[in-house]
């Protein structure tokens, strides 16, 4: 198509074209650092918890009793609970994956470490030595923890524990040359040694940023959550009396939060579930406004230009070189708005930078942005330029 | 000339329908979205502190070992402080007014037929000082005595909904009922109305906007007896062995948080003197062994700034629904040129039959106001729609759409349009007349 | 080159039927000169429309140049019009944002000439209606005989062998409409046949034919003597 006049016109007459141009440009701006938004949030709620999801329940197990033996009463529970059918594994441990209670530590090669020899921060879990088997963790090498592991049998915390596991991008991070088994750490001051590493195992809460640094310790009196790994087909039953037989078994506690790993992870990304919906209803919008505002601009000109159509066509332009004429200047009215909104997508995610905690924009979400616009632009002018290749060449001869 | 115009502008509305439709749409979605969102912003960022905001103190103290430089929040210090410490400053010999504040659960026994004979709730140890402190008002009663915040005495405050649930619609102040093991028996002091600040300042470590408040207060001088576990964020910077309540007391963990009232400089300037020989004290107890022992206070406004009430999500989205509202108005802008565009002649007409600038002006600024307007309220609708999506998605109660943003979106919608129409209707009375006269 | 057999064109409005041509006969030969006469709304406009393609008509039959136009698509349609056909309108219809040198250029765009054929088509015929030198300026900037003239200039271009004219003075002073009409001689005497309406008596008398149109039909065909 012959862009040398189309270009020269539409520059004589700026008006229409630059508005087009400008909401392009905006819409892209903003529309590609939002899908960047919307697959940041989508990446971090779709992460592997390192769980047996569909099988695994948890609900949180508060004592409001004095001196309650917690490590001879989960005994009286495991052993009441695996009477269920359908439940396979019983297990306390202090905290959760996507769930609250979280505990971090520095974790230092040495003990009075200082910030260098303290790299980074994990969340640890204590947990009785059930806790993998009940929530399906893989082993990549070493043991797992055992009886062992709890230096006493009566009173044991942490304080008493020499061994721990690390998760695979954790010992990875430590050991990036050798393996970690048998290697020490100090986590908080205390050296443990490193018997295990496990390939993933999520912290609790919703942190978006090295989630999956965590460490395994055991601990037999461990209390606050109560997890349980159940058949598939068995765990809404399970569920619906979990709480009546805890009570039953001991009623100077509270059970309470009693969610599958699903609903966990529900209420553990609510915040950006709800973003992303946000995101993607306003992407939506944005794309639908302009697809109306292309189509009503376009219109307009169809409108304006009855006149110089009809004689285009008395001088000889087929329906088809109307048609053409309209999309191929839309397509370069579209295109010079992309590329000065993909410089604009670019200010906009410098000043998101800045200004809060985003990632820099990644060029494909631009160019996804801009292809989806370059097609809505293209279609939105498909109509009123259908509309336009039908004016009568008659019309020309028409005076007024 | 007003009501001629507006009838001018009505009948062009009509006349043109479809684009007209389509400029209202646009104008009521960006307005709809940035409503929605100011909206949900401005119930977060709501203080409901009101004056007594810049008298209520969060106090915070570094007290972490050596190796913990940053260990907490942004500043160094954690949000929650020790059971040693809160125990130390509510001992002090101050006179401001001050409590200390953690979460418990407990089971409460109906004395009711036809309710469930027993049910979990939520409580907060709290002292006598808190309820003049966070204008809890109260329909029966009144707070214990001061006495009981040193000899500790079976005493609480309850809402009126829990009174009702345990007793009836009765006056409840001087019954008893059975709280924690469910044995126990506790008084009722004082019942009052409702207490459920949006977001809740006084406790944020369980939650900013909790869909229901705390159903009962306890004396805080029954902590160490009754041994109830804390129902909320615990955190140490260091492990330690804790094997029971009494462990807990002892350890280094932060779990509580405590509130004093200063209600001028002065007070301000004797608490921090206050904190600094507190901290030098514990220091050479032989705690608080990092290199930067320090303690805080922090007013309510800073206080939830530094909770970061409002989340990072929030301000991105009030942002982004901004720049939509934007292209919108852009988008109107065209839809209006092409419209005003079409009554070209009739403008040219007018011109020529003796109308100024001025009054062509004036009447397609009419007709963009009256369009502005429509789409405010239909804005409206689809911002009470966003809303609810809103309370949905994040399952709160807050932001809800009030008078004021009502009127405000209004005013943004008509500001909006006018500014919007400034364009197209310069463009139609600038052209000069005779072109229309002449040949296109 | 033209040939018409009892051509019908009925225009259907809500409320009425309005016959612009009944049985309409006429042929024009390769090389003619003819203007076309009548009194406004006898069908004239219409007539040109139809012989130009730039409409269809209801019944009848139309040989343009020994082919059968009904039955023709639009791209054939359109491509008789741009190969053989030149247009001269009253109002001119010189499209505003383009200049002249554009213009010209737009009939010989959708020919698919290459740019360097065009570029020297373009500047003769802007040279031949003498208006070269204001290849950049845009029409507004030109008197109404100066845009007429860029409007034959575009006609000419293409160098059809079938000029239509529809009223081509009607919107110029007398000593303007001369010199058009001796631009269209002077085209005519180079082979280009051409079919002219006009209200100007004096114009129709100057060409070797001149047919009326009354009510839809050709009145009267005569021989109008070489005026001088
Ligand atoms: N598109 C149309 N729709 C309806 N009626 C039409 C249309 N075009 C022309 N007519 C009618 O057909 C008749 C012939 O019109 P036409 O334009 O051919 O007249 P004309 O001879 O060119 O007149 P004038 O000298 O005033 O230009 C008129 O009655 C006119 O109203
Ligand atoms: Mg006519």
């Amino acid at each position: 198509m012959a862009f040398g006049p189309i270009f020269r016109s539409t520059l004589r007459n700026p008006t229409g074209a630059l508005l087009i141009a400008i909401q392009i440009a905006l819409t892209l701006a903003i529309a590609s650092n939002m899908f960047y938004m919307v697959n940041e949030r989508v990446e971090k709620m779709s992460r592997d918890t390192g769980v047996v999801n569909e099988e695994v329940i948890a609900a949180r197990v508060f004592y409001f009793g004095k001196a309650v033996d917690k490590a001879a009463q989960a005994d009286i529970d495991r052993k009441t609970l695996l009477e269920i059918p359908g439940v396979k594994s019983v297990s306390y441990s202090n905290s959760m994956p996507l769930g609250g209670n979280n505990n971090t530590s520095s974790l230092c090669f040495e003990q009075e470490g200082d910030e260098d020899s303290c790299p980074h921060s994990p969340s640890y879990y204590r947990s009785d030595v059930n806790f993998h088997e009940t929530l399906g963790l893989d082993l990549v090498e070493g043991r797992w923890l055992n009886d062992s592991d709890n230096v006493t049998t009566d009173a044991i915390s942490i304080a008493e524990t020499r061994t721990m596991m690390l998760s695979e991008v954790l010992a990875k991070l430590y050991f990036p040359e050798e393996s970690a088994l048998g290697k020490q750490l100090y986590l908080g001051g205390r050296e443990l040694t490193i018997v295990g590493v496990y390939r993933q195992l999520l912290r609790p809460g919703a942190r978006a940023t090295e989630a999956d640094h965590t460490i395994l310790t055991a601990e037999r009196r461990t209390s606050g959550y109560l997890a349980i790994r159940v058949d598939q087909d068995r765990i809404e039953q399970v569920k619906e009396k979990l709480e009546a037989t805890m009570v039953g078994l001991n009623d100077q506690r509270v059970i309470t939060e009693i969610e599958t790993m699903d609903e966990m992870a529900a209420d553990a990304y609510r915040r950006d579930k709800a973003m992303v919906v946000l995101l993607l209803s306003v992407v939506a919008l944005l794309l639908l406004v302009t697809a109306l505002g292309v189509a009503g601009l376009v219109s307009f000109t169809v409108a304006n230009r009855k006149k110089q159509i009809g004689t285009r066509r008395a001088l000889g332009a087929s329906k088809r070189d109307i048609l053409a004429y309209f999309i191929s200047e839309n397509f370069a009215i579209t295109a010079l708005a992309l590329i000065v909104g993909s410089g604009m997508a670019y200010a906009l995610n410098q000043y998101l930078l800045q200004t809060y905690e985003l990632a820099r924009l990644e060029l494909v979400y631009v160019f996804v942005a801009a292809a989806s616009l370059l097609f809505i632009s293209q279609f939105a002018t498909l109509l009123p330029a259908l509309k336009a290749s039908k004016v009568s060449p008659a019309i020309a001869t028409r005076t007024v | 000339m007003f009501t001629y115009y507006c009838k001018l502008a009505w009948r062009h509305i009509l006349q043109t329908p479809a684009l007209s439709l389509l400029i209202i749409m646009a104008i009521a979605l960006g307005i709809g979205a940035s409503m929605t969102m100011i909206s949900y912003y401005k119930a977060m960022a709501h203080n409901p502190a009101g004056d007594r905001s810049d008298k209520l103190h969060a106090v915070q103290l570094a007290a972490y070992g050596n190796d913990m430089e940053t260990w907490g929040m942004s500043d160094g210090f954690p949000r929650q402080l020790t059971h040693q410490d809160v125990k130390n400053l509510r001992e002090a010999d101050l006179s401001f007014p001050s409590t200390p504040i953690y979460q418990f659960m407990t089971v409460i026994v109906s004395q009711r037929e036809g309710v469930a004979p027993s049910n979990d709730y939520a409580g907060r140890f709290v002292d006598r000082d808190f309820f003049s402190m966070f204008d809890v008002k109260f329909l029966h009663g009144g707070p214990w005595s001061e006495s009981v915040d040193e000899q500790p005495e079976n005493q609480v405050v309850i809402s009126k909904a829990l009174s009702e649930w345990i007793f009836g619609e009765v006056n409840s102040v001087g019954k008893t009922f059975a709280m924690l093991d469910g044995i126990m028996q506790f008084t009722v002091a004082g019942v009052y109305e409702e207490f459920n600040p949006q977001p809740a300042y006084y406790d944020l470590t369980t939650g900013y906007f909790p869909r229901e408040g705390a159903g009962v207060f306890a004396p805080y001088s029954l902590v160490e007896q009754l041994e109830t576990f804390p129902m909320g964020n615990i955190s140490g910077w260091q492990p330690e062995e804790v094997n029971g309540f009494k462990d807990i007391l002892k350890s280094e963990y932060v779990w509580q948080v405590f509130w004093t009232q200063l209600d001028n400089e002065a007070a301000k300037a004797q608490y921090k003197e206050f904190l600094k020989g507190y901290v030098e004290q514990q220091r050479e107890l032989g705690r608080f062994a990092n290199q930067n022992p320090r303690g805080d206070i922090k007013d309510v406004e800073t206080w939830l700034n530094y909770n970061e009430v409002i989340s990072e999500d929030n301000r991105v989205m009030v942002g982004m629904s901004l720049l939509f509202l934007l292209v919108c108005l852009v988008n109107a802008v065209g839809l209006l040129l092409a419209k005003f565009m079409r009554k070209m002649n009739e403008a040219g007409v007018r011109r020529a039959l003796g109308a100024s600038k001025g009054q062509i002006f004036s009447q397609y600024l009419v007709e963009v106001g009256m369009l502005g307007f429509f789409g405010g309220l239909v804005g409206l609708l689809l911002a009470s729609i966003g809303l609810w999506a809103v309370r949905e998605l994040y399952g709160t109660d807050i932001a809800r759409l009030d008078f004021s943003l009502f009127i405000g979106a209004l005013l943004l919608s008509l500001l909006a349009s006018l500014l919007t129409g400034i364009l197209p209707a310069l463009r139609v009375c600038n052209s000069n007349p005779s072109i229309f006269l002449k040949a296109q | 080159m033209l040939r018409m057999n009892k051509i019908s064109k009925v225009f259907s409005t809500d409320l009425i039927e309005t016959h612009a041509l009944r049985e309409f006969d006429l042929s024009v030969a390769e090389g003619e000169f003819v203007t076309v006469t009548g009194p406004s709304g006898s069908g004239k406009t219409t007539f040109l429309n139809i012989a130009g393609l730039l409409e269809t008509f209801n019944s009848g039959e139309y040989f343009l140049d020994g082919e059968d136009v009904a039955s023709l698509n639009d791209r054939q349609r359109s491509q008789l019009r741009n190969q053989k056909i030149g247009f001269i309108f009253q109002s001119f219809n010189l499209i505003p944002d383009l200049d002249l040198f554009d213009n010209v250029d737009v009939p010989l765009r959708y020919r698919g000439f290459s740019s360097a054929e065009r570029k020297k088509r373009i500047n003769y015929a802007l040279e031949r209606v003498g208006l070269a030198a204001r290849a950049k300026h845009l029409p507004s900037q030109l008197s109404g005989g100066q845009q007429q003239r860029v409007a034959i200039a575009r006609a000419l271009a293409g160098e059809p062998r079938f000029l239509l004219a529809d009223e081509p003075t009607g919107n110029l002073d007398s000593l303007m409409a001369r010199q058009v009409m001796e631009l269209l001689e002077e085209i005519n005497s180079e082979g280009t046949t051409i079919v002219m309406v006009t209200h100007d008596p004096s114009l129709a008398r100057r060409s070797q034919r001149n047919i009326q149109i009354i009510d839809g039909q050709v009145s009267d065909q005569q021989q109008l003597a070489q005026a001088v």
